[in-house]
């Protein structure tokens, strides 16, 4: 049932409305034909009655070759006359309400003494003939192309449910006389009528219901649009505060939230900055005593601690800086970026493959997507001799997949090395692990460019970071 | 007689800390705590080189900067616990000869003020720091350390690259040795890795997309050394 329903609430909403309203409206639909048809039969019947009546008892004045003058006369559709017919014995007694009230009308004008019998079939074909023409004669086959056409009157019939009255009156002298009566055309054409109307209704309704559904829910994917936004730049300008009530509310507590995070970012960040920066200042103090040291080994002793500690305070600024756009933005030739870096790693005495070569120079803050790639080769090169950065140039956008073919790291840490100072257990140790900064700054750069960064881990073994930048 | 250098840093400390140190390295040194101190260090005897900090109480460093450029020549190093990339910028700019971010590595700084000085004492002859140097279509940007090809591309340099790049605009139309090449680039920065003075003009060509082949702008000189052919228009 629940795999039935539609995901969006915009399509279980419409499937409701337009549902509940389809019951509704078949429901009232059955109701207004129940009652049309009684109408009908009472007014129909009590015309049909009428006029059995009194042709019986015109008739029953006449002598034979008047009868048949005035049969023939008489025998027009859509009421048939005959007087040729035999009584029907077999007519089983008939109890339907229709039937019963039918019945009275007709013993009410025959008179209760005459004897009658009705039959209103619902079948479509008659089980009297009276019309002698060969398209009503079941012993004949009808002639090819006919075979399976009932005539174009039934055919109505069929569709409508309509009915045919079937009368058969003793006449004084004996003679049975049979009227054949089907519902006339007008009538039939009615709830055809009926069922455009109601076509019509339901159609506007369910487009009306499926815009105000529309309307209504709009605001809830403006919402979900602002929240994954959100996650992008906090500095998204805020939402409206319009529309009914409840999202105006919705909206204001978003926007507060977002203030609040915003709020939060700033002390969280002005801390990071103020603690980094104001380390400044004593550890160039500490790398001056230290310099003032007679005792060479602890001067060094003392000197790789404040590198430490240095690069820690610069890391953690450089990481502040990193999501900031105050760099100007200009074309850069992607291919001398990636020969700079080529060559660093080989002075450094490593070696860096660059497979390809972008086609056209990327706008990008030149300084800082420097500082994104070297962290990434860095990265590389720190758990393997070699690396390798492959460019794909598509003209929407840009990758970049540094690769090196180290131990790369567990599926579960992959995302996690993001994190500000996250470092692998591997890592923890001084000489090889670095500030836990490096992934966090190049990605921070990646999304500030409107690019993405991603670690995985190649098939074949080693990690793969893939940096995309939109051009 | 040893040089005279004059400290500008509202830190006591490290002021002192500063004297003592460049004191030990044959220095005289004198160190003051704001501008008004800076003035009349200055009134009072000849400086050869200010250390200038960038965050001062009053008038801060870069005013300190521009003032001080404005009437003298006393070469100038900056320093500044920012460490930010507009901040170098905008110091070299304000006329400063050098900059370095703190914390900085002492020796650092003393390589920087010796460099400062012999730079100052053996001008290249153009009056003023230069920012950008054009040349054949090329630009420069001196203090943004930022090469642009003639089609606006700006095209990444590493130190090395940057560095023999201004010593060829500095000396432009003149042979240069590699003994030459090596003395003047690594009389600014050294850095540890420095390759060959071959290898850095392959580099360099590379990035200039000249080929040696043709009517190159870095020319070989058999036996001799590089010569940038080019004209070069330095602009201050």
């Amino acid at each position: 049932m629940r795999r039935l329903l539609p995901q969006s609430l915009f399509g279980r909403l419409t499937l409701f409305l337009t549902g509940g309203l389809i019951v509704a409206q078949l429901l009232s639909a059955a109701i207004l034909l129940q009652d049309r048809d009684q109408a009908l039969y009472q007014a129909i019947g009590g015309h049909v009655a009428q006029r059995i009546g009194a042709i019986v008892n015109l008739l029953d004045t006449l002598d034979e070759p008047e009868r048949r003058r005035l049969v023939t006369a008489l025998d027009l559709p859509p009421t048939r006359l005959s007087l040729d017919l035999p009584w029907q014995t077999d007519a089983a007694p008939d109890e339907r309400y229709h039937t019963t009230l039918f019945r009275a009308l007709l013993k009410r004008q025959l008179g209760p003494d005459r004897p009658f019998q009705l039959e209103i079939n619902d079948d479509l074909l008659p089980p009297l003939r009276i019309d002698r023409r060969p398209r009503f004669d079941p012993d004949r086959p009808p002639p090819p192309g006919q075979a399976e056409r009932p005539p174009r009157w039934r055919m109505r019939a069929m569709m409508m449910g309509l009915r045919n009255f079937v009368v058969q009156v003793r006449l004084r002298d004996g003679t049975t006389a049979t009227f054949q009566q089907a519902l006339p055309e007008d009538v039939i054409a009615w709830p055809a009528r009926l069922l455009l109307i109601l076509v019509v209704l339901l159609a506007s309704v369910a487009i009306l219901s499926a815009w105000a559904v529309r309307a209504l829910t709009r605001p809830l994917t403006v919402l979900a649009n602002a929240a994954t936004e959100l996650g992008r730049d906090i500095h998204h300008p805020p939402l409206p505060e319009t529309g009914p009530l409840e999202v105006q509310r919705a909206a204001h507590a978003f926007n507060t939230m977002q203030q609040r995070l915003i709020r939060y970012l700033e002390d969280r960040n002005r801390i990071l900055a103020a603690v980094s920066h104001d380390l400044k200042t004593p550890i160039t103090r500490l790398r001056l005593r230290a310099e003032l040291l007679e005792d060479s080994p602890l001067r060094e002793k003392f000197q790789a601690d404040l590198d430490d500690m240095q690069r820690m305070a610069q890391a953690s600024l450089d990481f502040l800086r990193s999501g900031e756009d105050a760099e100007a933005v200009a074309p850069v030739d992607i291919n001398a970026l990636l020969d700079c870096l080529r060559e660093d790693a080989e002075d450094a005495g490593h070696a860096v493959r660059v497979i390809s070569v972008a086609r056209q120079p990327l706008r990008c803050r030149p300084l800082a997507l420097k500082r994104c790639l070297t962290n990434l080769v860095d990265n590389a090169l720190k758990y393997a001799q070699d690396a390798e950065i492959e460019v794909v140039d598509r003209p929407d956008r840009l990758t970049l997949t540094i690769r090196d073919y180290g131990p790369g790291i567990p599926g579960a840490e992959l995302e996690r090395v993001f994190e500000p100072f996250y470092r692998l257990e591997s890592s923890r140790s001084r000489d090889t692990g670095g500030t836990g900064l490096g992934l966090s700054i190049a990605r921070n750069i990646a999304r500030a460019h409107g690019g993405e960064l991603v670690l995985r881990n190649h098939p074949t073994g080693g990690l793969e970071a893939l940096l995309e930048v939109p051009r | 007689m040893s040089d005279h250098l004059l400290i500008v840093d509202d830190d006591a400390d490290l002021r002192e800390l500063l004297a003592d140190y460049l004191g030990r390295n044959d220095f005289r040194v004198s160190a003051v705590a704001d501008g008004r101190g800076l003035w009349a260090a200055l009134e009072r005897e000849p400086v050869d080189l200010v250390i200038l900090d960038l965050m001062l109480p009053g008038d801060d460093g870069l005013v300190l900067c521009r003032n001080l450029r404005a009437r003298s020549r006393i070469p100038i190093i900056m320093l500044t616990a920012r460490g930010d990339e507009t901040d170098r910028i905008v110091g070299l700019e304000m006329g400063a000869d050098d900059y370095l971010p703190k914390p900085f590595n002492p020796r650092e700084l003393l390589a920087r003020i010796k460099g400062v000085l012999r730079r100052s004492r053996n001008p290249v002859g153009e009056p003023g720091e230069v920012k950008c140097f054009h040349f054949a279509g090329w630009t420069l940007d001196v203090a943004a350390r930022q090469l642009v090809a003639p089609d606006g591309v700006l095209i990444p340099l590493g130190a090395s690259e940057y560095r023999l790049l201004r010593v060829f605009l500095e000396h432009p139309q003149r042979v240069l040795n590699r003994d030459q090449l090596l003395d003047f680039t690594q009389g600014r920065e050294a850095a540890p890795f420095d390759r060959s003075i071959d290898v850095q003009v392959s580099r360099l060509r590379r990035r200039l997309s000249d080929d040696p082949r043709e009517a190159a702008m870095i020319k070989t000189v058999r036996n001799e050394g590089y010569l940038l052919t080019v004209q070069v228009r330095p602009e201050y």
